[in-house]
């Protein structure tokens, strides 16, 4: 990741030729800094942390498996998450994605008493940051990823366009569709809850 | 990245500049720009809620079972003891043994170019030493007059010529069977002369030879 330290990257490094080693102190270690990452990944991508479960574990075999072969050409960081994207999809080819519906996520919070108190007007963060959550699953998956792998995962736009595999501009266009579908899907409420979050 | 950077350069650059993760010279040229732009101020201040609803797990996600690690373990032991127990078959045994010899003579520390070089010489030395142990054909061989050497068959001669397919072998093992053997040959046109046992009867011999599909030319010597 751009914005990782160079500790990070030392201490991947160190991990990985541990693994490689077949150190399975390091393989804790490496799991404990990934594995959470990974899963979330996962599960925000197929939706059902059963599959999400059995992907991080896979993308860690397969750590276990290449740590030798790693070059270290890209970070780490990339290097697994590009690995899980590949898994997911692989798993989820064919299917049809798990995606929560804005309107009934608007419905449970209007029906909540804390927001049906202030008005449809004064959505609180918390609340808005559950939608936005929701809308975010309601994302086509390209531009879901660009989103994750940005917001979530912190990669710059050169390492998303190593893990997905395309120009560093289209990783661009899809981050500016993202965030016009993402203000189309919020609507009005989204105005005013973006306004909230600028007093913040 | 100029410091003067455009807008739609700036837009562009804007959710990466919010998670920190862009370069410093292009994060200094966008926080330039957006010090003086009230449209991408505002943008910014859009992605940060992006970021936080994004970055943070909501409490209607399933949670990562910290346990996973274990099973992954516990995974990597199976597959370990499944590759011990494995069977290995010649082929993965003769490619395992020529890898350890490979490695025990220095072969992967060798550049390509020695490599190639000596493949080729050990292509060239197999392809000749394949050449000299191919069975030679008939036509090759000179039967020297065994008489005065070895006691000869001293029963009635046939002259016969070989096909020029018909190996030595497969033409002595013949011979043998039929209680005979060269005496003399080839002559320039080809001819051998085969000496028959004492108690073999001559056209039996001479049938047989021909059915074999050994000679072309089978006659009798006129003693």
């Amino acid at each position: 990741m751009k914005g990782e330290d160079a500790s990070a990257a030392e201490r991947d490094g160190q991990l990985i030729a541990g693994i490689a080693a077949g150190d399975r102190r390091a393989f804790r270690t490496f799991f404990d800094v990934y594995g959470p990452r990974i899963f979330r990944y996962a599960v925000r991508t197929m939706g059902d942390a059963g599959k999400a479960e059995e992907v991080t574990n896979d993308v860690m075999l397969e750590v276990w498996k290449n740590a030798s072969r790693f070059e270290q050409r890209s970070s780490v960081s990339t290097w697994v998450i590009g690995i899980a994207r590949h898994k997911s999809l692989n798993a989820i080819r064919g299917k049809q994605l798990v995606t929560v519906d804005i309107a009934d996520v608007a419905e449970q919070i209007t029906d909540d008493g804390a927001a049906a108190e202030s008005g449809e007007a004064e959505l609180d963060q918390a609340e808005m940051r559950l939608m936005l959550r929701a809308a975010v699953a309601k994302l086509s998956p390209e531009h879901r990823d660009v989103v994750e792998l940005t917001f979530f995962h912190g990669h710059s736009y050169e390492e998303i366009a190593e893990i997905v595999g395309c120009p560093e501009n289209t990783v661009k266009t899809r981050m500016f569709h993202a965030k016009r579908q993402l203000k189309a899907l919020l609507g009005e409420r989204a105005a005013r809850a973006f306004n909230i979050g600028a007093v913040a | 990245m100029s410091s003067d950077m455009t807008h739609s350069e700036a837009i562009d650059l804007l959710a990466w500049y919010v998670t920190d993760s862009l370069d410093r010279e292009e994060s200094a040229a966008v926080a330039r720009h957006v010090e003086s732009c009230e449209t991408c101020r505002q943008e910014v201040r859009e992605l940060k809620l992006v970021h936080q609803s994004v970055a943070e797990v909501g409490v209607e996600e399933p949670a990562y079972r910290p346990a996973l690690v274990d099973e992954a373990l516990a995974r990597i032991d199976q597959l370990a003891g499944e590759r011990k127990r494995q069977p290995r078959g010649p082929v993965v045994a003769l490619t395992a043994a020529v890898r350890a010899l490979g490695h025990a003579i220095g072969w992967d520390a060798t550049p390509v170019f020695a490599r190639v070089a000596l493949v080729a010489q050990l292509a060239l030395l197999i392809a000749i030493g394949s050449i000299a142990m191919r069975e030679r054909p008939i036509g090759h061989e000179y039967v020297k007059t065994l008489s005065g050497q070895t006691a000869a068959p001293t029963g009635a001669r046939l002259s016969v010529a070989f096909r020029d397919s018909a190996t030595f072998a497969q033409v002595q093992t013949l011979l043998g069977e039929l209680d005979s053997q060269i005496v003399a040959g080839p002559t320039a046109l080809g001819l051998y002369t085969i000496a028959i046992g004492p108690r073999t009867n001559v056209d039996q011999v001479a049938r047989q030879l021909q059915a074999s599909g050994l000679a072309t030319f089978v006659a009798p010597v006129a003693r």
